[in-house]
């Protein structure tokens, strides 16, 4: 499978703060893979979202390196989802539209249409939930024409019924349309049914303290407690 | 049909003019000094067109003076707070200068300009400036960063960025250092026509006061009363469209 992301002895720290926020990872994302980083909270994990995405003010040293036929930048689904407030959820997605202004991207209706929020186009963000927005800014992600989202706990802030019906919305997401995803989470059971490789972060300064992958489609025995140890000696 | 809510607007003022009235036909005081309604109202059949001429000019004066000193104010203000070094350097002394009563200016803008409109105006864009250039200089040290940072990310240009997301989420601070600017140039530029009585309606009041003749004083407050009502309607609509975004929730809007 080709290799779309490479990272290389990545560290990050914010000048004049002393300490380092990441320290020397490295790893790789393959086209079409799921994987989760799974980390403490406050460990780096955004910052290792927006270093990936490059949008991110701080001192970097490694390298990131996206294959050539990505588009950069790769786009981010936020924790805060981040959807413009004046503009209606339609504009929000023509906004990007416009911005990538590639001939054969779909319409906002169509993407809209994916992640079932057409009812809402004309509606201010405002108007619609926190779930149904994060699902429009999926579909923001997705009219960047990028077969790439990094999602930055994208549900951490919504209930345990929403959470679950967004899980497999993205999922099903993905494997409908192909998409390759790196998902920054704080939760284990998240991270398990969500992906097939699991990377384990350690505290500050975030190294990579185990991988986890599926075999078979199964990861292996007791991963959840397994995942839980390494978080909780890291 | 009437609203409600517009019925009880109305009920304050009718009874504030009756309770004018009923002291009038009771206390029978010297009309020059407080007339009654109709006696105020009169005053604008004597002169139309005088009356109309100096409300244009002092809606004119206002006019000119928000547009010059609001522009010159947000733009300071937003050069200012986007260099640290000069907001260093100029922020101290433009802040000292508002702190003085804008109308004791106008002295030293008649010696150095002259009597005439010139004066009343450079008093009007100093009071549209203050408000302005601290909006300015709020929204530009406090950009949407998070927004920001979500649009590059998309992969938005720099212009696109001014254009799209920058300029939107710091208008409502903007708009609102503007209406600031509005409310101050509306105190200010009538009291600095009342002074120079170069025209306008604040001259009118300083006429008034020259002939001892409440009348024309009371008209032309209502005057400027009334003026002030349609101007901030206007601007309260226009605020209302702009940033509706805002108001999605409110059930008012």
């Amino acid at each position: 499978m080709r290799t779309i992301l490479d990272i290389e002895s990545l560290s990050v720290s914010f000048h004049p703060v002393p300490g380092t926020v990441i320290q020397d990872l490295s790893f790789s994302l393959d086209q079409g893979s799921r994987t989760a980083l799974v980390g403490p909270s406050g460990c780096g994990k955004t910052t290792l979202v927006r270093a990936i995405g490059g949008t991110l003010d701080a001192t970097v040293s490694g390298r990131v390196q996206w294959d050539a036929a990505i588009s950069t930048p790769v786009p981010i689904v936020w924790q805060d989802v981040r959807l413009f407030p004046w503009m209606t959820v339609r504009q929000n997605i023509e906004y990007v539209l416009r911005l990538r202004n590639s001939g054969e991207s779909p319409s906002a209706a169509d993407l809209l249409e994916a992640v079932g929020m057409s009812w809402a186009a004309d509606l201010w963000p405002s108007r619609i939930s926190r779930g149904q927005a994060q699902r429009v800014a999926l579909a923001r992600c997705l009219a960047t024409g990028s077969e790439v989202l990094l999602l930055d706990e994208p549900f951490a802030s919504l209930d345990a019924i929403t959470r679950r019906k967004m899980g497999t919305f993205l999922l099903d997401l993905a494997l409908s349309r192909g998409l390759t995803y790196l998902l920054v989470t704080h939760e284990a059971r998240e991270a398990i049914e969500l992906t097939d490789r699991i990377l384990v972060l350690t505290d500050r300064p975030a190294r990579i303290a185990a991988e986890f992958v599926r075999t078979d489609g199964r990861f292996e025995e007791n991963i959840e407690d397994r995942i839980w140890e390494r978080l909780s000696s890291s | 049909m009437i609203s409600r809510k517009t019925i009880y607007r109305l009920t304050g003022f009718v009874v504030l003019l009756g309770a004018w009235e009923t002291y009038v036909a009771l206390a029978n005081p010297v009309p020059t000094l407080a007339p009654s309604i109709i006696e105020v109202l009169q005053v604008f059949p004597a002169d139309p067109k005088g009356i109309l001429l100096a409300a244009g000019q002092t809606l004119l004066a206002i006019s000119t003076a928000l547009v010059i000193g609001g522009a010159l104010g947000t733009g300071l203000g937003l050069l200012l707070g986007r260099r640290s070094s000069l907001d260093l350097a100029l922020a101290a002394p433009v802040l000292f200068f508002a702190t003085i009563p804008i109308v004791t200016w106008v002295p030293l803008f008649v010696l150095w300009v002259g009597v005439g409109q010139a004066p009343i105006l450079a008093c009007g864009m100093l009071s549209s400036f203050f408000p302005s250039f601290q909006a300015g200089r709020g929204a530009a040290a406090n950009p949407p960063r998070e927004f920001i940072e979500a649009a590059r990310n998309l992969g938005a240009s720099e212009r696109d960025l001014v254009r799209a997301v920058i300029f939107p989420a710091t208008l409502p601070v903007l708009l609102s250092g503007w209406r600031s600017s509005l409310q101050l140039t509306f105190l200010v530029l009538p009291v600095a026509e009342m002074l120079l009585r170069q025209g306008g309606i604040g001259a009118m009041v300083g006429r008034g006061m020259d002939l001892a003749r409440a009348d024309l004083i009371l008209f032309a407050q209502l005057t400027l009363g009334v003026l002030g009502a349609l101007i901030f309607l206007l601007v309260d609509g226009a605020e209302r469209y702009w940033l509706r975004w805002m108001h999605a929730d409110d059930p008012g809007y």
